[in-house]
């Protein structure tokens, strides 16, 4: 692999992510390597290493670790929180350089498109539109999806384009204002 | 007990033999239950990614309006049923964040008490109907057939949020008391990648890959699994996670295996819905 350039060192990085919910853990992390040596991720793409993540955070380096697509390929499995011996939740701690990701503004890649995507859907129907969240994530790159969707719509289980809206829909847009309002007066 | 069926988006959608299996097998089995046409989606875990207090407002809103109607709420996907969960754990452990999300509900008028049951399918057979039950049920049994169980991680961990074994053998039961035999091997437990398909296509299905290779190194037939997700990327999936030597293995939802044993009508089951094709049984 190639030698990785380290440039920007945040220090105050650690401690941003030490105060989410997620990643509180982070403080109390040994490096001992098991949330990797368990990960099945991992085990199949090891360009995916959530220890290597974590520490490189744990070091500062908040421009390369948020901007790195592999934290959105975290398959959510947990089973390193089950495993990890200090009970760290590395896998939260993913979750919280997702969160931290969006917050700065990194916005342009599959994972991250795909998570915007979730809440737009549900503000807009309820619902996920399963037809559109592909094209959204993958743009492009949608074609990969085609033999697939022809098997599904033979089968009468292609989503549809326009989802149904769920009844009381407008709930979720007042929710939504009243989080928005609050996190504005911050 | 009375209940609300959620399916989730992929069981309303691009499984939806796994509703209908569901919904027949309830009928079968003479359960009170409603399918709420206002519940939204529980954000499935990606919501919180990006806004994580919309993620617990939406879920709040889902559970008071299941108090409302003095129902459970009883899914078929693992990963609904792990964020509902984990939802409810936090909303118990912080009291200003309830107080806050009340505060909110209120404006619609509706409040989150606490004391809606969030279950699986999968509980629900085991808590409430029972396996002595259900094998006085079985009419048809399913024999000469090997199934491997899938569980799914959403309904085993992390074990501080579902709160119930961190090592499952109910669906082992299941399989045997349909008069199959279940088959060990080692990814019963494991991830089947779903929730990167879109992230890293390759990644995710050489996930499911191992799996299914797996389940075929232990003589499998077929696989069975309680999550609707799991099913996407082990049977939707599969003619693009595994190689043409391969031979093609069924996955049947749950509803679908006790379905079959108890009597009822491939076509009530959806199987024809498969894209693995299920063949005759």
């Amino acid at each position: 692999m190639e030698q990785e350039k380290i440039r920007i060192t945040d220090y105050n990085f650690y401690k941003e992510i030490a105060q989410t919910e997620k990643g509180a853990g982070i403080t109390k992390c040994l490096s001992c390597g098991t949330c990797t040596s368990s990960c099945r991720v991992y085990s199949i793409n090891p360009d995916y290493n959530p220890r290597k993540l974590i520490q490189k955070a744990v070091l500062g380096l908040k421009d390369q670790v948020l901007n790195d697509e592999m934290i959105w390929i975290c398959s959510r499995c947990n089973d390193c929180i089950e495993k990890c011996p200090k009970g760290i939740r590395p896998g939260d701690i993913i979750t919280a350089l997702k969160q931290l990701a969006l917050e700065n503004g990194i916005k342009n890649n599959k994972g991250a498109r795909h998570s915007i995507f979730f809440k737009k859907s549900i503000l807009k129907s309820g619902k996920v539109n399963e037809m559109i969240l592909p094209l959204y994530t993958l743009r492009f790159k949608i074609i990969s999806q085609i033999p697939q969707s022809i098997r599904m719509f033979f089968k009468g289980k292609l989503p549809p384009l326009f989802p149904k809206k769920i009844k009381r829909w407008q709930d979720l847009e007042k929710l939504n204002r009243l989080i928005e309002e609050r996190r504005a007066s911050k | 007990m009375k209940y609300i069926l959620y399916p989730g988006c992929a069981g309303e959608a691009t499984t939806k033999e796994a509703l209908k299996s569901t919904t027949s097998v309830l009928d079968f089995l003479k359960v009170d239950y409603t399918e709420n046409e206002a519940l939204s989606c529980c954000g499935a875990g990606i919501v919180e990614e990006e806004d994580p207090e919309f993620e617990v407002s939406i879920n709040a809103r889902n559970f008071a309006l299941a108090e409302q109607e003095e129902r459970d709420i009883l899914t078929i996907c693992n990963t609904c049923l792990f964020t509902m969960l984990r939802v409810q754990k936090t909303l118990r452990e912080d009291q200003k964040l309830l107080d806050q999300v009340n505060q909110d509900l209120a404006t619609i008028g509706l409040s989150y008490k606490g004391t809606v049951k969030v279950t699986h399918f999968l509980w629900f057979l085991r808590d409430e109907i029972g396996l002595d039950k259900i094998k006085s049920l079985i009419k048809n049994p399913i024999n000469q057939l090997k199934i491997a169980p899938f569980y799914g991680c959403h309904i085993i961990r992390p074990t501080d949020v579902m709160n119930d074994e961190k090592e499952p053998e109910f669906m082992n039961e299941l399989i045997k008391a349909c008069g199959a035999q279940d088959v060990e091997y080692k990814d019963k437990y494991n991830c089947c990648g779903f929730h990167i398909l879109l992230a890293d296509q390759d990644t995710s299905l050489k996930m499911t890959e191992d799996c299914l290779i797996n389940a075929n190194k232990s003589k499998a037939d077929m696989l069975v699994t309680p999550c609707t997700l799991c099913h996407i990327n082990l049977d939707g999936y599969q003619a693009e996670a595994t190689s043409a030597e391969m031979p093609p293995t069924p996955v049947l939802h749950l509803g679908q295996m006790l379905g079959l044993a108890v009597g009822l009508k491939p076509k009530a089951l959806g199987l024809h819905q498969n894209l693995v094709p299920v063949g005759k049984l």
